[in-house]
C-alpha cells in the first residue's frame, strides 16, 4: 500500500491524544502539526496547505466549530474531521452542517481515525463526474451499474452493489466496519449483527472466489481494503 | 343496562352531579315544608274556628237572655247573612227540631267539634267545588238548638297560595341552581380539565408544561394550581440537574476512555498479553456503547435532542431492517418477517433512529426467544398514521416486569447471562416518544407484541413543510 505521504493539522488541546494521533499518523508516514487551541489552529489552517484537519470541538480560545464556520467563510475548502466528547444527536448533526467532512466521538481507535482520515484527505475533485471505476480487472460501470472483472459479468444485489462501490472509490485505503455501516447502510448506530460480514462474505463470492487473485482483503483489527 | 351506563357517565360531570343532587335535596325541603304548614295551619285553623264559633254562641246566648226568641232569630239572620258566601253556616232549630232560620234543613246526627261533610249536613255539593265540609259546633241557647259550621275553605285557600309560592319558588330556584352550578361548574372543570392535562404532559416527560396559576391563588383551586406549578418547577430543575450531572459524567469520562484506549492500543503486540489488549479494548467500547444510550436516551426523553425530520419511506426502511437482522434471526435459528404497507405509505421522523429503535425490538426478539420461533415486524397505515408491530413467539414477559420493562437498567433476568444493560427498551420509548407515537407491551401466549402507534404518516410534499423543523 503506497499511499502518498499526508500533511496532518491536528487541532487538539488534550496533550496526550494529541501526542498518541501524532505518533500513530507519523508511523504511518504522514506528517502532523499539532496546535493546542482554536486561534493558533485556525492561522495554522489558512498559512499552510494541509490535506486535512482534525479538529477537537472543544478546544480553547476559538471552539471547533466556529474555527470550520470561520475556516469556510474564509474560502478554505480543506478536509475536516471533527473529533467530539459531545455525542448528543444533534451536536453530530451541527458538527456534519457547520462544514465539517466526518464526525468521530471519543473514545476512537487510532485505525478508526486512520481509515477515515485517508478516505477524506484530497478526494479526487467531485466536479469531476466518474462514469467508472476500476481496481485490476474489476470494473465497474456507473452508468448502467454493471460489474465485470476480467470481461465476465457479475450479478450484484443492490447492497452488495453499494458496498462494491464504496469499497472501490476508498481503493487501497481501509473502510472500517463503522464506515460502512454509516455510508452503505445509511446507519450511525452499531446494530450489533454481522451484516458487514455477511454482506462482505457474498461480495467476495462473487467477486473474488471464481477469480485466481483475491482484491477485498481484511486488514485485522481495522477493517476491509479492495487493491489490484 | 345501556341507560344505566349513560346516566353514570353523564353524572360523571362533578357539577352535574352537584346539580342533581341540589335539586332532589330541594325537592325534599319543600315537601317537608309543605306538609308541617298544611298540619300546623290546619290545627291552627280548626282551634280558630272553634273559637269564633264559641264567642258566637255566646254572644247569642247573651242577645237570648236579654230579648227573647225573636230577637235571637234576627240575629242568628244577621250573621248568617254577613259571613262570607259559603264561609260560615248557620241553623237554629226549635225544640221539635223544625228549622227555624239557616240553610240546615233540619238537626243533622253529628257531634259538636268534628269536621262534617256536606252530605251528613244533608246539604247540596258546592258548585264550585271548594267547599266539601264544615267544622261543626253545637250549643243550646234556651229551648232551642244552634249549630255553626265555618268551611275548611280558608285553609285550602291559604294552602294553595303556599304551595303557589313555594312550587315557584321552587322551579325558580332550581332553574338558577342548576345554571350557576353548571356554569361554576364549567369554570371549575376548565380549570380542572387544565390542571390534569398539564399533569399529564409532565408525566409524559414534558417537564416544562405549567398551569400558569394566578398567583396570589383567588380560590382554594387557585391554591392547589399553584402548589401544582410549583411542584412542576422543582422537578424539572431537579431533572434538569440529574440529566446535567449524566451529560457531564459522560463528557468528562471521555477524554480518559480516550487515553485509556491509546495506551492499551499502543502496547506492543506480543503474543502474551494480546488476549487481555482485545478484552479490555472490547471493555472499553462497552462502556462507550452505554454512555451512548444513556445520553440519547436521556437527550431524547428531556426534548433537548432536536433531530432532523424528513418523510421517511416505510417499505424500503422496513426492506433495510430486514437487511441489518435478517441473517441473525437465521443463524439463531428463528424465521424473520417483515410486511411493509402500500409503497407510498412514509412517516414524517428520523430514519436513522426508527431504524434503530425497530432494531432494539427485533434484537430482543432474537436476544429472548429460543430457536424455531417466529419474528414479525409489520407497519399498518390508518388514516394519517402508522403503527409499528414487533412481535414474537418467544417467552414474552412475566406480567410483573411489564410495567418496568422500559426502565433504565432494568431487566428481567438479573443472572445476565444474556449479554445487554437493559437499555434497549428505555431507548425504544424515548425514539416513540419523540416521534409522537407511543409504546405498548402486549404478552401474546406465547411471545410479546410490542406496538409502537401514532407515527404521523407523511407524503414527501408535506414532509418539506416540515424540513428543517425539528421534534418537539
Ligand atoms: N422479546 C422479548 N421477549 C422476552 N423478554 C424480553 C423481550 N424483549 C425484552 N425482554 C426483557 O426485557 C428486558 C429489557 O429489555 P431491554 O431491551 O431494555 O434490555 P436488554 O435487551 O436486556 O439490554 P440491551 O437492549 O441494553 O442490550 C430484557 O432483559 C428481557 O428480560
Ligand atoms: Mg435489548
Amino acid at each position: 500500500m503506497e499511499l502518498e505521504s499526508m500533511n496532518i493539522l491536528l487541532i487538539e488541546d488534550d496533550a496526550e491524544t494529541a501526542a498518541y494521533v501524532t505518533s500513530g499518523f507519523h508511523e504511518e508516514g504522514h506528517s502532523v502539526r499539532h496546535a493546542a487551541n482554536g486561534s493558533d489552529g485556525f492561522l495554522a489552517a489558512l498559512d499552510d496547505d494541509y490535506d486535512i484537519l482534525i479538529v477537537d470541538r472543544m478546544i480553547p480560545k476559538l471552539d471547533g466549530l466556529s474555527l470550520v464556520k470561520a475556516l469556510r467563510d474564509a474560502g478554505n475548502r480543506t478536509p475536516v474531521i471533527f473529533l467530539s466528547a459531545l455525542t448528543a444527536i444533534r451536536d453530530r448533526v451541527d458538527g456534519l452542517q457547520g462544514g465539517g467532512d466526518d464526525y468521530l466521538s471519543k473514545p476512537f481507535a487510532f485505525a478508526e481515525l486512520s481509515a477515515r482520515v485517508q478516505a477524506l484527505a484530497r478526494r479526487p475533485a467531485l466536479a469531476t463526474e466518474e462514469t467508472e471505476l476500476r481496481t485490476s480487472d474489476l470494473i465497474v460501470d456507473l452508468l448502467i451499474q454493471k460489474v465485470t472483472r476480467a470481461g465476465t459479468e457479475i450479478r450484484l444485489q443492490p447492497r452488495e452493489y453499494r458496498l462494491l462501490c464504496y469499497l472501490m472509490r476508498n481503493a487501497d485505503r481501509v473502510v472500517t466496519r463503522t464506515m460502512l455501516l454509516e455510508s452503505v447502510w445509511d446507519i450511525n448506530f452499531d446494530p450489533r449483527t454481522n451484516v458487514v460480514e455477511t454482506q462482505i462474505s457474498r461480495l467476495r463470492d462473487k467477486v473474488d472466489k471464481p477469480f485466481d487473485r483475491p482484491l477485498i482483503h481484511t486488514v485485522r483489527g481495522s477493517g476491509y481494503r479492495i487493491h489490484g | 343496562m345501556v341507560d344505566r351506563k349513560m346516566r353514570s357517565l353523564w353524572l360523571r360531570r362533578t357539577s352535574r352531579r352537584l346539580s342533581v343532587q341540589y335539586s332532589l335535596l330541594y325537592t325534599g325541603l319543600v315537601l317537608v315544608i309543605f306538609l308541617l304548614a298544611y298540619f300546623v295551619s290546619r290545627y291552627e285553623m280548626r282551634d280558630w274556628a272553634k273559637d269564633l264559633m264559641r264567642d258566637d254562641a255566646a254572644s247569642l246566648q247573651v242577645v237570648f237572655d236579654e230579648g227573647d226568641l225573636d230577637s235571637l232569630r234576627a240575629s242568628v239572620e244577621a250573621l248568617s247573612r254577613l259571613s262570607a258566601a259559603r264561609m260560615r253556616i248557620f241553623g237554629l232549630f226549635d225544640e221539635a227540631g223544625n228549622a227555624i232560620s239557616g240553610k240546615l234543613e233540619s238537626v243533622p246526627d253529628v257531634r259538636s267539634s268534628t269536621h262534617v261533610s256536606l252530605r251528613e249536613l244533608g246539604l247540596p255539593p258546592d258548585p264550585s267545588g271548594e267547599v266539601d265540609g264544615y267544622w261543626v259546633q253545637i250549643d243550646r241557647i234556651g229551648p232551642w238548638t244552634l249549630i255553626q259550621g265555618i268551611s275548611d275553605e280558608v285553609i285550602f285557600e291559604l294552602l294553595e297560595a303556599l304551595v303557589a309560592a313555594l312550587v315557584f319558588g321552587f322551579v325558580s330556584l332550581l332553574a338558577l341552581g342548576l345554571l350557576l352550578g353548571s356554569r361554576i361548574g364549567r369554570l371549575t372543570e376548565d380549570r380542572v380539565a387544565i390542571i390534569s392535562d398539564v399533569l399529564g404532559r409532565a408525566s409524559s416527560g414534558d417537564l416544562s408544561a405549567r398551569i400558569a396559576a394566578k398567583d396570589p391563588a383567588f380560590d382554594d383551586l387557585g391554591q392547589v394550581e399553584t402548589r401544582i406549578d410549583h411542584a412542576l418547577g422543582q422537578i424539572e430543575s431537579l431533572v434538569t440537574a440529574q440529566r446535567q450531572i449524566t451529560v457531564d459524567v459522560a463528557h468528562d469520562l471521555r477524554s480518559p476512555l480516550q487515553r485509556l484506549r491509546q495506551r492499551l492500543e499502543r502496547l506492543a503486540p506480543t503474543s502474551r498479553f494480546e488476549d487481555d489488549k482485545a478484552a479490555g479494548l472490547a471493555a472499553i467500547d462497552q462502556i462507550e456503547r452505554t454512555f451512548n444510550a444513556l445520553l440519547t436516551i436521556a437527550d431524547l426523553e428531556h426534548g433537548q435532542s432536536a433531530f432532523d425530520l424528513a418523510a421517511v419511506p416505510v417499505g424500503p426502511m422496513l426492506d433495510d431492517l430486514r437487511d441489518l437482522y435478517e441473517e441473525a434471526a437465521v443463524i439463531a435459528g428463528m424465521t424473520f418477517d417483515v410486511s411493509s404497507p402500500g409503497p407510498d405509505v412514509a412517516v414524517l421522523g428520523n430514519r436513522n433512529l426508527l431504524l434503530q429503535m425497530l432494531g432494539n425490538l427485533v434484537e430482543n426478539a432474537i436476544k429472548y426467544c429460543p430457536r424455531g420461533a417466529r419474528v414479525a415486524v409489520s407497519a399498518t397505515s390508518r388514516g394519517r398514521q402508522v403503527d409499528f408491530t414487533v412481535r414474537d413467539s418467544g417467552p414474552g414477559m412475566a406480567e410483573g416486569f411489564l410495567p418496568h420493562a422500559y426502565d433504565r437498567f432494568s431487566r428481567e433476568d438479573p443472572s445476565r447471562h444474556i449479554p445487554g444493560n437493559g437499555l434497549g427498551l428505555a431507548m425504544v420509548r424515548a425514539i416513540a416518544i419523540g416521534h409522537g407515537a407511543t409504546v405498548t407491551l402486549n404478552n401474546l401466549d406465547p411471545g410479546l407484541c410490542v406496538l409502537v402507534s401514532g407515527l404521523f404518516s407523511s407524503s414527501v410534499n408535506e414532509a418539506a413543510l416540515f424540513e428543517g423543523r425539528v421534534a418537539r
